[in-house]
């Protein structure tokens, strides 16, 4: 096999790598995307309970429940970090969470221009891989 | 492309080339790991330096969250701080020693593929 073939499948394997690599992280920032969204929701429905009285269920894993009645309404005990927590207010923690949103979608948009950069390389070299691999099947045969 | 057989002292050199890049693929490995967690450290720090006075402070241990204080946890967190910047700064000593030490080899493999006209 010649450099510069070798040189090119080396290339478009690298590239497809990156690809995969950039895919497995954007699914893991979409999934934390969607777990601060899930939160997001809890709280604004939190709000919406009727008062301290009303009895709410607590999930212990297998479809079970215990039953439990809120302490506070108004405040979260929220993760700063470096497993250390915080008592914050509602309010408050919506827009921690809302900012960590913000940071998130734009790690992911540029996780997916990457992803569109890489496949256009990827693309560009195609044809050259497939002549290669075609040019050494028909010598295999 | 010809064949062409590597004396053996050239293979020990491109054997151990692979196994510096592999070390330095760790290190680097290491150093974003503590990077991140000083990062995450910092961010509780500045968040917590912020609290008013006798506002409820956790901390995870296991699996359950134990209150503290916010002297004791600043404390904490702030020697956790100094103690991953001392071990950052002894990787990134570690990662330059290994750069140079693979650019070097690098260059020597090279001239020794060069001189046996592999390249």
């Amino acid at each position: 096999m010649k450099e510069e073939e070798r040189r090119i499948l080396i290339e478009y394997q690298y590239y497809l790598q990156q690809i995969e690599i950039f895919k497995q992280n954007l699914e893991l920032i979409t999934s934390s995307i969607d777990e601060l969204n899930r939160v997001k929701d809890f709280l604004d429905k939190l709000s919406e309970l009727e008062s301290f009285e009303d009895e709410i269920l607590i999930p212990i894993g297998a479809n079970s429940f215990i039953r439990a009645k809120l302490l506070d309404k108004k405040n979260v005990i929220f993760g700063v970090g470096s497993g250390v927590y915080i008592k914050k207010e509602i309010p408050k923690v919506k827009d921690s969470i809302e900012r960590r949103i913000e940071e998130l979608e734009k790690v992911k948009n540029k996780h997916e221009e990457t992803i569109r950069i890489l496949l256009d390389r990827a693309k560009e070299l195609e044809p050259k891989v497939s002549e290669i691999v075609k040019k050494y099947e028909a010598a295999g045969k | 492309m010809k064949e062409v057989k590597l004396p053996p002292a050239l293979q020990q050199q491109i054997l151990q080339l692979q196994q510096l890049q592999e070390q330095l693929q760790i290190i680097i490995n290491q150093r974003t790991q503590l990077e991140l967690q000083l990062k995450d450290t910092e961010n509780a720090i500045k968040e917590i330096e912020n609290l008013e006075e006798g506002v409820d402070i956790y901390k995870s241990i296991g699996g359950i969250l134990v209150k503290t204080t916010k002297n004791k946890v600043l404390n904490e967190l702030k020697e956790k701080r100094e103690l991953l910047d001392i071990r950052l700064k002894s990787l990134q000593k570690q990662e330059e020693k290994l750069q140079i030490k693979l650019r070097d080899l690098q260059q020597r493999v090279q001239e020794g593929l060069r001189s046996i006209g592999a390249t």
